[in-house]
C-alpha cells in the first residue's frame, strides 16, 4: 500500500527545548490514521510542519512520494485539505462568502460550496454572519473549507472540539465515509483514545514529543492482553497528564 | 494566481467601512483649509498654489501617514484574527504573492484618496471663485507622486505589521515615521527618506518651487523602495512561522 | 479596584504600551524643541513657549491618548477575555480600572513633557524668571483636553471590536482640531469638538511679527485664562465618561 505521509526523523525544538523529536510517522493512502497524544504533546506542532505552517529544525517530510520543500509546497498543499487548531474565519462575512475567498484561491468549481456546506449540514446557515456562529457551527464550517477542493489528504486536528455529542457522533460518521466515497486519507488527531475506536485503523501515539507506538489499532490489545486499551493508552502517556 | 489572491482581498474588505474614513479625512482639510484660505486672502496671494498647501499640509505630514498605517493594520489584522494565518498559507499560492495582493490593496486606496483630494481641490478652488485655470499638470504630478510615496509608506508598514501582531503599535510607528519625514524634509533628505517621499511627491510646502530632485529620479526611488520592501516583506512572509 | 489596577499592569506585561507612549512622548518633544533659539525668541522663550505649545500638543496627545487606549483594550478583544473577565467583576468596574491605567500612563507621559520642557528652557538659558503660575495653568490646560480625548477613545475602544474605528474616529476628531486652531474667524469650531480646546485654553498670543520686520516689533500678550470653558470641558469630560460607562454596561460581551 501506498504511503502518503511519511516523516523521517522530525525534529522540533524552540529554543533548544524539543517539542517533537525523532519522530516517525507513515499514513497509509485510503486509511484513516489516528493520532493520538495528550495536551501538549506536539500533535500540533507535527500537523502544522506536514503543512509547512512551521519550519522543522530536523529531519524530513514526504507526502505523497516528493519532499516537502518550498518549491513544492505549493503543488502538495493543492491536493491537502486541513482543520488547524481552532477554526479559521472572517467573522464579518458570511459562511459563503468565507468559502467563496478560499474557493477563489483554491480554483475549484462553485457547486463544491454548496456541497461542503451540505456535507457539514450548514446550508441553511450559510447567510448568516460567522461571528454569530457557535463553537461547533465554526467548527463545521472549518471542515467544510478543508473539505473545499475534495483533497487526496485531509488532516485534522482534534475536529470534535465544541461539537456536542451528537455532532461528535455525526462528524465521525462523515469521516469514516471520506476514504470510501472520495477516496481520500485522513489524518485526525485527538487527546481521546476512545473517540478513535471504530474510526482509525491505524494510530500513532504520541508524548512528549514522542512516538510511543505506531500500527493498527487492533495490534495495540496485543501489547498487553491483561489491560484495556485505555489503560494502556495511559500507560504509553503517563497517567497524570492524559485526561 | 495574484489577481485571484487580489480579488479574495476584495472579498474579505466586504461589509468593513475602513474606506469611508479615506472619504472622510480629505473632507475636513478641504473644508476648513478652504476657510482659512478664504480668512487670509492677503497673505497667500499664490491663489491655487496658496490653496493647495492649505488643503495638504497637514495630510501629508500626519494624516495621511497615520491613515496608512491603520489601513495596513487592519488588512494584517484580519488575518491575525480567529486563526485565519492558518488556513491562508494553505492555500496552495506562493506566499511571497499573499504579501503582495496586500500591497496593491493598500496601493488602491492610497490612490483612490489622492484622487479625491484632487477632486476636492479643484471644487473648493471653483467654489472659491479661483479665475485662473487650476494647474492640471501640476496637479496630477502631485497626486501622483503622493501616491506613489504613500505606496512605499504602505510597504514599510505592510512589512512592520508581518512581524508586530499589535494593532496599535504600527500605527504608533507611521506616526512617528511622518513626523521623522516631516524633520527630514526639512534637513533636505525628503527624497531619500521612505517615511518623507509622500510629502516631498505633494509638494505641499512649496507648490510652485520645483524639486530638487527631478521627477524621474523621484520616481526611480518610489519603485526602489517599493521594489525593496516587496521582497523584504515576500521574504518576511515565506519564513513566517505559525 | 487596586487589584483591579494591579491586573491591568500585569495584563499590559511585554506589551511595551509604556515604551510606546514614551516614544510618541519623544517625538513630541523633538518636535517642540526643534527650531532656533536666539534673540527674541531666547529672551521671550519661556511665552514663546507656551504660545507654541499647545499646538505641538494638539498633534502629538490624541495620537498618544488613540494609540494608549487602542492598546490596552485590545487586549481584551484579541484574546476574547471580555466574557471571562465580566463574570469576575462588575463591567463599570472594569471600565474604570483601565480607564484609571491608561490616565496614569497618559500623566506620566504628560509629566515627562512638561518637565523636559521646563529643564529645556533653563538649559537654553530662556529670559527672565520661569513663570511658575502660568505653566502651572498651562499644564492643567494641556492635561483637560488630554484627558477629555482619552475618555473618548478609551470608550470607543472598549466599544468596538475593531480597533480601526476608534482610530479613525480619533484621527479625524484631531484633524478639525488642529484645524480649528488656524481658524480664529470660527471660534465656535474649536469649542465644539474636545480636540479644539488646546487652542480654546491657549493663553498666550504673539503681535506684531510680519513677514519683513520678523519679531522687530512682534510681543506676546498674556489674555484672560478661559475658566468658563475649562469648566464646559471639565463637565464634557464627565458627561462622556458616564456615558461611556453606561455604554459599556449595557454592551453584551
Amino acid at each position: 500500500m501506498n504511503e502518503i505521509v511519511r516523516t523521517h526523523g522530525l525534529t522540533k525544538s524552540y529554543d533548544g527545548s524539543p517539542c517533537v523529536s525523532n519522530l516517525n510517522m507513515s499514513v497509509r493512502e485510503g486509511r484513516i490514521y489516528g493520532f493520538l497524544g495528550p495536551n501538549g504533546a506536539g500533535k500540533s506542532t507535527t500537523l502544522k510542519m506536514l503543512l509547512g505552517l512551521v519550519r522543522p529544525t530536523g529531519g524530513e517530510i514526504t507526502v505523497f512520494g516528493k519532499r516537502l520543500t518550498p518549491k513544492n509546497r505549493i503543488e502538495i498543499l493543492r491536493n491537502t485539505g486541513s482543520l488547524i487548531e481552532s477554526p479559521s474565519y472572517y467573522g464579518h462575512l458570511t459562511a459563503e462568502e468565507n468559502l467563496e475567498i478560499y474557493r477563489t484561491l483554491l480554483g475549484v468549481p462553485k457547486k463544491n460550496i454548496d456541497e461542503v456546506l451540505r456535507i457539514v449540514r450548514l446550508d441553511r446557515q450559510k447567510r448568516k454572519k460567522t461571528s454569530a456562529f457557535s463553537l461547533g457551527m465554526k467548527q463545521r464550517l472549518g471542515l467544510a473549507s478543508a473539505l473545499l477542493a475534495f483533497p487526496k489528504l485531509l488532516i485534522l486536528d482534534e475536529p470534535t472540539n465544541g461539537l456536542d455529542p451528537a455532532g461528535i457522533q455525526e462528524m465521525r460518521e462523515l469521516i469514516r465515509s471520506l476514504p470510501k466515497k472520495y477516496g481520500m486519507t485522513v489524518i485526525v488527531s485527538s487527546h481521546l483514545l476512545s473517540e478513535m475506536d471504530q474510526l482509525a485503523e491505524d494510530v500513532g501515539i504520541i508524548a512528549n514529543g514522542r512516538m510511543k507506538y505506531q500500527g493498527e489499532l487492533s495490534r495495540l490489545h496485543e501489547t498487553d492482553r491483561s489491560k484495556t486499551l485505555e489503560e494502556i493508552f495511559l500507560d504509553m502517556t503517563g497517567k497524570d497528564v492524559s485526561l | 494566481m495574484l489577481l485571484k489572491l487580489l480579488k479574495a482581498e476584495r472579498m474579505k474588505l466586504r461589509r468593513s467601512p475602513v474606506w469611508i474614513a479615506f472619504i472622510i479625512m480629505p473632507v475636513v482639510p478641504a473644508l476648513l483649509g478652504t476657510i482659512n484660505y478664504l480668512g487670509n486672502l492677503g497673505v497667500l496671494q499664490s491663489e491655487w498654489y496658496s490653496l493647495w498647501t492649505q488643503h495638504t499640509l497637514f495630510t501629508c505630514y500626519f494624516f495621511l501617514p497615520i491613515l496608512i498605517g491603520v489601513y495596513c493594520s487592519y488588512i494584517m489584522r484580519l488575518e491575525q484574527n480567529n486563526h485565519n494565518w492558518n488556513r491562508l498559507l494553505v492555500m496552495p499560492v506562493p506566499r511571497g504573492l499573499v504579501y503582495m495582493s496586500k500591497l496593491i490593496t493598500a496601493s488602491l486606496m492610497i490612490a483612490l484618496s489622492e484622487i479625491w483630494i484632487g477632486a476636492l481641490f479643484i471644487i473648493s478652488g471653483k467654489l472659491c471663485g479661483l479665475s485662473a485655470a487650476p494647474p492640471w499638470l501640476e496637479l496630477i504630478k502631485w497626486c501622483a507622486f503622493g501616491t506613489l510615496g504613500g505606496i512605499v509608506m504602505a510597504a514599510v508598514q505592510l512589512c512592520i505589521s508581518i512581524f508586530i501582531k499589535s494593532f496599535a503599535l504600527p500605527v504608533g510607528i507611521a506616526f512617528g515615521g511622518g513626523i521623522s519625514g516631516l524633520a527630514l524634509l526639512a534637513k533636505g533628505y525628503g527624497y531619500i527618506w521612505p517615511y518623507s517621499l509622500m510629502a516631498y511627491g505633494m509638494e505641499s510646502n512649496a507648490p510652485q518651487e520645483a524639486m530638487t530632485v527631478s521627477s524621474g529620479p523621484f520616481a526611480v526611488i518610489c519603485i526602489g523602495y517599493i521594489a525593496l520592501f516587496t521582497i523584504a516583506g515576500s521574504i518576511l512572509m515565506s519564513r513566517k512561522e505559525l | 479596584m487596586i487589584g483591579l489596577l494591579k491586573c491591568e499592569y500585569r495584563k499590559t506585561r511585554r506589551r511595551y504600551v509604556f515604551i510606546t507612549a514614551l516614544v510618541i512622548t519623544a517625538c513630541e518633544l523633538v518636535f517642540a524643541f526643534y527650531g532656533k533659539y536666539e534673540g527674541f525668541i531666547l529672551e521671550n522663550g519661556w511665552m514663546s513657549f507656551l504660545y507654541q505649545l499647545p499646538l505641538i500638543n494638539s498633534i502629538f496627545f490624541p495620537v498618544l491618548s488613540i494609540v494608549v487606549a487602542s492598546r490596552l483594550c485590545d487586549i481584551e478583544h484579541k484574546g476574547q477575555q471580555l466574557k471571562l473577565l465580566c463574570t469576575m467583576t462588575e463591567k463599570g468596574r472594569l471600565y474604570d480600572a483601565k480607564l484609571l491605567y491608561g490616565l496614569g500612563i497618559v500623566s506620566l507621559c504628560l509629566a515627562v513633557t512638561f518637565g523636559a520642557e521646563i529643564i529645556f528652557g533653563k538649559v537654553m538659558g530662556f529670559g527672565g524668571e520661569l513663570p511658575v503660575k502660568l505653566y502651572l495653568i498651562y499644564m492643567l490646560f494641556t492635561a483637560a483636553p488630554t484627558f477629555a480625548v482619552y475618555v473618548f477613545q478609551h470608550t470607543l475602544s472598549m466599544l468596538f471590536k475593531n480597533q480601526a474605528i476608534p482610530f479613525f474616529a480619533g484621527i479625524i476628531g484631531e484633524f478639525a482640531g488642529l484645524f480649528s486652531m488656524f481658524l480664529p474667524q470660527l471660534p465656535a469650531l474649536r469649542k465644539a469638538i474636545i480636540w479644539g480646546y488646546y487652542g480654546v485654553l491657549q493663553f498666550v498670543g504673539l503681535y506684531g511679527w510680519t513677514k519683513e520686520t520678523r519679531y522687530e516689533n512682534a510681543y506676546f500678550e498674556i489674555y484672560d485664562r478661559d475658566w468658563t470653558f475649562f469648566a464646559v470641558l471639565v463637565v464634557l469630560t464627565v458627561v462622556m465618561y458616564l456615558i461611556g460607562r453606561k455604554l459599556f454596561d449595557m454592551k453584551e460581551v
